[in-house]
């Protein structure tokens, strides 16, 4: 009996440790990495994009965007980059062809009743982006994979970055012809122009994108930045300041300036060196 | 005794043999061993979770019931790969080779590297409160708040009903446009729209996060019909407003991320576009009614970003097929 006993208990010790051991090994992929064998698109890789694009969500003109961005990934998450991108073309926005159905087309007789601008010089007033820059940090923690439609099956990732951005804008036109900065002439508008409303901004960048891959060198990148500057998109003056030595001239200066969003998106091709991306153990 | 003691010997002895089976590592099938696929179960031989191969299902694939194995568990978060060193299939391949490839140690084929989808939809109602924020108007911003619910006939395919009130705002640039160039914009504020909607699953997919875990997401296209409700905001403050019906229609492009079987995060851009009839540029009428028969038509996109949480009923439902 005390045998049937020993043998029995010593088979439940061991039914007991080989159950604990089951349940051990099922958990043996704790601390494992999610994807084996993936291709390390990204590590110790220069990305070059020449890209397009346009801003958006801009009070008074759209510009269309041709530019460059390079990146250098020095770890799977973490990059850096700089990016240029010119101004090809800039588009009145909806706004705008608004306000200048409503104006008159000559300024009044007397300003100093009624100070509309007229359609040219309020058109002339606005400020031009020419062309923006940046440097960045760009954090790539996600990547995966998708399916369209159940047919078509590509690889992603997906990253944030925040840098500084560079702006520089052309200033709008302050034509002395509708001008007059003594107020001596009341078929001219009573503006002081201290500062004008372009020049270099600089301010924070920030933005995310996607890349899409196609090959082991090549993705297809969606970005989408806003460098967050001051501005006086408009030109005219905003706080209502006057020369202190004339109540009736308003005066124009950097005080007008507001803190802006510049919006933008670009698509792009991504070409990586080197060519070669090897795949995780 | 004896006889007893032997029966209990034995049955311990089988109970310790079925242990250690349980146990012991999977053994790889015999070459060119085939298990049962489930329908959309991702191909044999595929490397590695995260690498698509050529002609890969795919995770989620729409209009497949049940793609994958190796149900996420809750929270979403589940490794795919199994085994603690796999051998590297292939090894000595080029390296651009297909990562979908069927070369290679057969076991390969029966490791699950897509998991299932963490949600089935198919018969099952779907409730989601809606918060957004409009997009593309540069002198008044909408907030919205509403709620809406869908019935999805299958996994890819859903109807339902969404509503939403706006709350607005107008911004620095209404504002600045009156001071600066001396104009009175005329704007008209949204009230409520309410539409029928259909949406439609376009993609699957999954990612991981630091290679630590993977999480679902799918894609989904929306379009519907309905009414919005506007309301004139007078130039002149002693005139009457006026509200407008509008026929509305609504198209969008949303994007879901499963956490629980009854729980995803969302996210959407949906153009509700209208025709609206706003103030005339020389209203004299102070009354709103009669205003109202000169009020010039305008057709609008509005643009509207939208996310919340949706939580689906029933809570929990059972896969059909094999993992």
């Amino acid at each position: 009996m005390k045998k049937l006993v020993s043998t029995a208990i010593a088979l439940m010790i061991g039914f007991c440790a080989v159950s604990a051991y089951a349940q051990e090994r099922e958990s043996i992929l704790d601390g494992q990495p999610a994807v084996r064998r993936r291709v390390m698109f990204l590590p110790k890789r220069f990305e070059l994009t020449p890209h397009f694009g346009a801003t958006y969500l801009q009070d008074f003109k759209h510009s269309l965007l041709v530019g460059v961005r390079a990146e250098f990934h020095a770890l799977e998450w973490l990059s850096f980059g700089v990016f240029f991108d010119y101004a090809v073309a800039n588009i009145d926005t909806g706004l705008t062809n608004e306000i200048e159905s409503t104006l008159p087309s000559t300024l009044n007789t007397n300003t100093l009743v009624d100070p509309s601008p007229s359609k040219r010089v309020m058109k002339d007033a606005l400020d031009t982006l020419m062309f923006k820059a940046g440097v960045y940090v760009a954090y790539t923690p996600w990547f995966g994979k998708l399916s369209l439609f159940g047919k078509l099956f590509a690889k992603f990732d997906m990253h944030i970055l925040a840098g500084a951005g560079f702006v520089f804008l052309k200033a709008g036109k302050f034509d002395s012809r509708f001008y007059d900065d003594t107020c001596t002439d009341h078929t001219r508008l009573c503006f002081k122009r201290v500062d004008d409303n372009g020049g270099l901004k600089i301010g924070p960048l920030l933005g995310f994108g996607l890349r899409f891959w196609a090959l082991r060198w090549l993705a297809v990148s969606f970005t989408f930045h806003t460098i967050i500057i001051k501005r006086n998109s408009a030109g005219f003056d905003a706080t209502g300041d006057t020369d202190p030595n004339n109540p009736n001239v308003l005066v124009i200066d950097k005080k007008d300036e507001s803190w802006e969003n510049l919006m933008s998106f670009t698509v792009g091709v991504s070409f990586f060196f080197p060519t070669k991306a090897p795949r995780s153990k | 005794m004896r006889t007893y003691s032997i029966a209990l010997g034995a049955a311990a002895t089988i109970l310790l043999a079925s242990a250690t089976v349980y146990a012991a590592p999977e053994q790889p099938p015999s070459t060119g061993a085939k298990r049962p696929a489930a329908s959309g179960e991702p191909g044999a031989g595929e490397p590695g979770a995260g690498e698509p191969g050529a002609g890969e299902p795919g995770a989620g694939e729409p209009g497949a019931g049940e793609p994958g194995a190796g149900e996420p568990g809750a929270g979403g978060a589940r490794r795919a790969s199994a085994g603690p060193s796999p051998k590297v299939p292939g090894k000595g391949a080029k390296e651009d080779e297909p990562s979908g490839s069927t070369e290679g140690p057969s076991y390969w084929k029966d490791i699950k590297v897509v998991p299932r989808k963490l949600i089935l939809k198919a018969r099952r109602f779907e409730l989601m409160p809606v918060f957004g924020v409009t997009l593309n108007d540069n002198l008044i911003q909408h907030y919205l708040i509403g709620a809406g619910f869908q019935y999805h006939i299958t996994d890819v395919l859903s109807f339902g009903l969404s509503g939403h009130y706006y709350l607005y705002n107008l911004t620095d640039r209404n504002y600045l446009v009156g001071l600066q160039q001396r104009v009175l914009p005329t704007l008209n504020k949204y009230i409520f729209s309410v539409t029928a909607d259909a949406a439609y699953m376009i993609a699957y997919g999954k990612f991981a996060v630091h290679n630590k875990f993977i999480l679902q997401f799918g894609a989904f296209l929306t379009g519907g019909v309905g009414v919005t409700m506007t309301e004139v905001i007078p130039r002149n403050a002693a005139h009457e407003p006026w509200q407008n019906y509008n026929v509305t229609v609504q198209i969008g492009l949303g994007f879901r991320m499963f956490v629980f079987k009854w729980l995803t995060l969302w996210v959407a851009v949906r153009d509700y576009m209208m025709p609206d009839k706003y103030e005339p540029d020389n209203r004299d009428e102070p009354d709103g009614k009669a205003a109202s028969k000169d009020g010039e038509w305008r057709f609008i996109n509005n643009f509207v970003v939208q996310f919340g949480i949706t939580f689906f009923l029933p809570t929990s439902f059972k896969y059909t097929t094999f993992k």
